[in-house]
């Protein structure tokens, strides 16, 4: 079953990111693989989207291909109004770096730099001047005041996530995709985490797209998308948790 | 086989780049242990079959050797002679059948067609045992090697003139052969005459005895019985017997050990380093993996075994090859020292196991101890901290190697300097070339700490607009110090080495030379074929007009025995020494006596020399002689030029008197071309312009400097193969951090000019660092030998070096990153 997000949506929101018909086929020896089976998905503007679904679903591929990180077999992928599929590499990084923010679960940050330095080494890649009212308010919104001038090394779990967030978010990104971000986290932190990523969108209107296996937190979103092999199985507007455990449930079963 | 050896296995599988660095760097320092094992090995085995003398049984011949305690005895480059009259001695031991004594000179031969030069012997030995070749000379006649008849263009019948150490015969070839030893041969009472020993300093000697051993009694038991006969002579038997006819083999059996010596030292702490430096990026590619074996309940014990392992599996990789390599590279290696005169030729190297083996045996050893201490900080970690610890590289070097290296290398250039400062010359040169390299293991312990100063200073000092890849390029090298100063460190130990080894031969040899330049005037040279030059001969030449002076000269060397401690030492130093006259042409710059006296028993000494050996004008000094005589000439000059005339000058009557020898060279002050005019008319002398025929000119290196600069070649093409993988390694390590980049929004390009001034950092520390250690050594000894403190030597030696070192770092760092850049990033950063 192949639902388009839109219904969702209400008449006149904007669209930020937006799949016709994605494909992505992994070759693996002889054998191909597909993650993506012809996806169409429009994120609108402003909202928070989960995407949930069993483990090998195609979610980190979705979210890899959405944000430019990797390019589909077939398909047209709009960042905005800005079809990014045929790109070339460069063209898509300097697009991305722009308008799109990214959250791993492994929080990715450059072990020599500060934290500091890794929250704004996207707009010295971009060879952009910080706006420093947005950056003392991101520090101030995530938390890290006081510790900017240490290493990754030197600060928790949860405080490294909050450091990739605030990088993902540096440069005013349209989206900001998060693929399990809080996976690696214990609950009271992973908790803290995802009440960051409600009051971004909330207080900053930033449109989010998170994978998650929690649906405590997925049922925050507006939007949960529910993956399973490679197609969008459901779209729900704002289910509860039970609904949505329950679904994810039946899913698995019929996986296995 | 241990049960860790197959996750080591498939961990070295998966840090291929790493390990192949560690390969090279064991194949080539395995190569070299043996190239250098085969020079012992020849040293101490090998030798020139004999030939001339394989028809005795037995030799008998004078020590050649000066005994010194300790150390290696003193070769004596001229034949020691001993009394003839020891034959009868000889013919009286059981077992004997019949002696022999064998004598060689040096003798020219004049045919119709020139003069050629060659060796002449006594027939005698020849047709010692049952069936000599051919039909001995008569009184009035010679046999010709057909070599020598085909050089000097004579035939069975033909009479040609034979001139030796002043005696002159004519006499008719009797037959052309082709015999065991190469030259002529003469009658015995001919030979005696012809070689002096009839009358002179030589009378009543023979080079050796051969010994023809009944076919009824053992050669052993009959040797055995001479020697305790005459327990202070030398008995041969077999192969040894080559020694006794070629002095040469001797000679470069010598040469090979000392090179060995000299070159085992630097090639033994260079392989070491290279090794351990291999390892250690190795090593600390895996560190993720061997963390999370600990986290699995490893112990660190077994994360040991596992890294010892792992290493010895890979080092037993490159050992086939290293060792192959080794012996192909010795007998590369011997060609050269045949072409640069320190080998004779036709010496074979001796290729037996035993170098190979004992490379595969030092190299393991070196491998097991540098993996063991690469394991250590892997291995002693707890758990947990091993796996945080694995994402990020230790962040501070540790305290303690700043201290060691800081003064690991204060106390390398303290003893490296303080030779040079004392007493410069040619042993402070030595020892300042090799006080680099402990200069240099003191860098690749500080090396981290100082690369986190300079890159902490750089980083602030950024331009805040500047572009982002020099700002990343400066953060990663100062959050990754220690990987950072390990490509710094070997870079600049290319640098330094290169330029103090080439800086050290060319200033050197600049010095040599500029002392030659002020203290000679000479217009030719005339060679005198055979070393046999009398005073008739100079006295000839004076004679000739527009010739102003002619001084003649003799190049041998003596012995100086001293005692040490109590223990009985020798050095054996070159010597010149000229005839009386020498005033005219030569200006030793004297400082003390007078150069006039320098006639009969008497020498010269160098200032230098004369104040470490507290000798002065008036004292006699007891030397030892080319071929053994002892004497004991006075004092009577003190020099300054002690680079370019070496430590002593003799007085030629000092070697004629006493040897017997001729003069081998005349210097002459005046008209070329008269002199030339002459040499047409005199059968044996050629003649050259300047003073470079003599060994008195400035041309350069000579051919023992060449071959210090070809093994500081090899030396630097290894460091650089090693430096060049390690850069490889490192660089492939970084796969995960360029993805993080790319994650976060850089492009390719800027990856890969981030890495350009990386490599750029990387290359002007080792510049800089190289150039630091080196070049203050160098003026120093510029200062010390040439009185300014810019060192001699090509001007392009240093740009060229640094050139090189760029070219290797720069492909070594960029082509993995290309690569690297190739796979997508998010699949690089989930491997990584
Ligand atoms: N690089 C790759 N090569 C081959 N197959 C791949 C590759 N990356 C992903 N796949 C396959 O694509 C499918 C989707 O993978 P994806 O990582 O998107 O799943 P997911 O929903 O994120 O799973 P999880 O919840 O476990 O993270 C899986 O079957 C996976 O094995
Ligand atoms: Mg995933």
């Amino acid at each position: 079953m192949t639902v388009s997000g839109t219904t969702e949506a209400p008449a006149g929101t904007a669209t930020a990111i937006r799949l016709d018909g994605v494909c992505r086929r992994y070759r693996d020896g002889d054998r191909t693989v597909t993650a993506l089976d012809a996806v169409d998905l429009r994120i609108p503007v402003g909202r928070f989207t989960a995407v949930m679904g069993p483990s090998g679903s195609g979610k980190s591929t979705l979210l890899h291909c959405a944000s430019g990180l990797d390019t589909p077999t077939s398909g047209t992928i709009r960042i905005g109004d800005t079809e990014i599929t045929g790109m070339r590499e460069t063209a898509r990084t300097r697009l991305r770096r722009e308008r799109v923010g990214f959250v791993f679960q492994s929080y990715n940050l450059m072990p020599s730099l500060t934290i500091g330095d890794n929250i704004t080494l996207p707009l010295r890649l971009a060879d952009r001047r910080p706006d420093h009212a947005w950056l003392h308010d991101l520090i101030g919104h995530v938390g890290l005041r006081g510790l900017l001038n240490r290493r990754p090394s030197e600060l928790s779990g949860g405080q490294q996530q909050r450091a990739a967030l605030a990088r993902a978010l540096v440069a005013r990104p349209d989206v900001v995709f998060a693929d399990e971000p809080t996976g690696a986290l214990d609950l009271r932190t992973a908790a803290e985490v995802l009440d960051l990523f409600g009051r971004m969108v909330s207080e900053l209107g930033q449109t989010i797209v998170m994978v998650t296996h929690d649906p405590v937190a997925a049922a925050r979103a507006d939007v949960t998308v529910v993956m399973s092999d490679g197609r969008i199985a459901d779209t729900l507007a704002r289910p509860s948790a039970e609904r949505l455990a329950h679904r994810l449930a039946r899913l698995e079963r019929g996986a296995a | 086989m241990t049960p860790m050896l197959v996750p080591a296995w498939h961990m070295a599988r998966a840090r291929l780049s790493g390990l192949v660095a560690v390969v090279c760097a064991v194949a080539g320092g395995a190569a070299m242990v043996t190239a250098t094992g085969v020079m012992v090995e020849t040293g101490v085995a090998g030798g020139v079959p004999p030939q001339r003398l394989s028809a005795a049984d037995v030799t008998v011949s004078a020590s050649q050797y000066v005994v010194q305690d300790e150390e290696f005895d003193v070769l004596l480059p001229d034949r020691v002679p001993l009394p003839a009259d020891v034959a009868e001695v000889v013919a009286g031991i059981p077992g004997v059948a019949a002696v022999a004594g064998d004598v060689s000179f040096p003798v020219t031969v004049t045919t119709g067609s020139g003069t050629v030069a060659s060796t002449g012997h006594a027939w005698e030995v020849l047709a010692l045992g049952a069936a000599g070749p051919g039909t001995s000379p008569g009184e009035d006649e010679v046999v010709l090697d057909d070599d020598l008849a085909a050089r000097a263009g004579a035939a069975a019948g033909d009479t040609v003139t034979l001139r030796a150490g002043g005696h002159e015969t004519t006499v008719m070839v009797s037959e052309v052969a082709a015999l065991p030893g190469t030259g002529l041969y003469l009658s015995s009472s001919a030979a005696t005459t012809l070689a002096g020993r009839d009358a002179g300093p030589r009378s009543g000697t023979v080079d050796a005895l051969v010994v023809d051993v009944a076919a009824s009694a053992d050669v052993a038991a009959t040797a055995d019985r001479i020697r305790a006969a005459l327990p202070e002579l030398v008995v041969a038997t077999g192969a040894t017997r080559g020694d006794v006819e070629h002095l040469a083999s001797g000679a470069g059996r010598a040469t090979l050990i000392g090179l060995a010596a000299s070159m085992g030292g630097t090639v033994s702490l260079i392989v070491g380093f290279m090794v351990a430096a291999a390892l250690s990026v190795s090593v600390a590619g895996q560190r993720r993996e061997l963390a999370l074996l600990r986290a699995v309940g490893a112990t660190p014990r077994q994360v040991r075994r596992l890294i010892a392992d792992q290493c010895t599996l890979v080092a037993l990789a490159g050992l086939p090859v290293g060792v192959a390599v080794g012996y192909l590279s010795a007998e590369w290696f011997g060609e050269l020292l045949s072409w640069a005169g320190l080998l004779p030729e036709g010496m074979p190297l001796r290729f037996g196991p035993l170098p190979g083996v004992a490379a595969v045996l030092t190299s393991l050893l070196v491998v097991r101890i540098a993996a063991a201490s690469a394991a250590l900080r892997a291995s002693g970690m707890s758990p947990t901290e091993a796996v945080a610890e694995s994402k990020v590289e230790p962040r501070r070097p540790a305290p303690w190697r700043l201290r060691a290296g800081l003064a690991i290398m204060a106390l390398s250039a303290a003893t490296g300097l303080t030779p040079l400062l004392l007493l410069p010359g040619e042993a402070a040169v030595v020892s300042a070339v090799t006080g680099v390299v402990p200069g240099m293991v003191g860098l690749a312990l500080a090396g981290p700490s100082l690369v986190r100063a300079v890159t902490g200073r750089l980083r602030r000092r950024l331009r805040p607009g500047g572009p982002v890849s020099v700002w990343l390029a400066v953060h990663n090298s100062h959050g990754y110090a220690l990987r950072t100063a390990g490509g710094i460190t070997v870079l600049a130990l290319a640098l330094g080495l290169t330029v103090v080894q080439v800086h050290g031969q060319t200033t050197m040899s600049e010095a040599v030379s500029a002392e030659r330049a002020a203290g000679i005037d000479v217009d030719a040279t005339v060679t005198v074929a055979g070393g046999t030059g009398d005073r008739t001969l100079v006295d000839a030449l004076s004679d000739r007009p527009g010739v102003t002076a002619a001084v003649p000269l003799i190049h041998t060397s003596v012995v100086w025995p001293y005692e040490q401690d109590g223990k009985a030492r020798a050095e054996q130093y070159p010597v010149s020494a000229f005839g009386a006259d020498l005033s005219a042409l030569i200006d030793l710059g004297i400082v003390d006596g007078d150069p006039r006296r320098l006639t009969g028993d008497t020498v010269a000494v160098d200032a230098a020399t004369a104040w470490v050996e507290d000798v002065s004008v008036g004292d006699r000094l007891d030397l030892i002689l080319a071929d053994g005589t002892p004497v004991s000439p006075e004092v009577v000059a003190v020099y300054r030029r002690g680079m370019g005339f070496g430590p002593i000058v003799a007085s030629a009557d000092l070697i004629t008197a006493h040897t017997g020898r001729g003069y081998d060279t005349v210097l002459v002050a005046g008209d070329v071309e008269s002199v030339r005019r002459w040499a047409e008319s005199t059968p044996g002398v050629s003649v050259r312009a300047g003073v470079s025929a003599a060994g008195l000119g400035d041309d350069g290196l000579t051919p023992d400097q060449w071959v210090n600069l070809v093994v500081s070649a090899a030396l630097l093409g290894y460091v650089l193969l090693g430096v060049g993988n390690s850069l490889v390694a490192a660089t492939t390590r970084r796969r995960g951090e360029f993805a993080v980049l790319r994650l976060v929004g850089a492009t390719p390009a800027q990856v890969r000019r981030m890495i350009r001034r990386e490599t750029a950092l990387v290359c002007g520390m080792a510049v800089v660092a190289g150039l630091a250690l080196s070049v203050p050594v160098m003026s120093l000894l510029g200062w010390g030998l040439l009185g300014h403190p810019w060192p001699q030597g090509p001007p392009w030696l240093i740009p060229a070096t640094v050139a090189l070192v760029c070219a290797v770092a720069y492909p070594a760092m960029l082509l993995p990153t290309r690569r690297a850049l190739r796979s997508s990033p998010t699949v690089a950063v989930a491997v990584a």
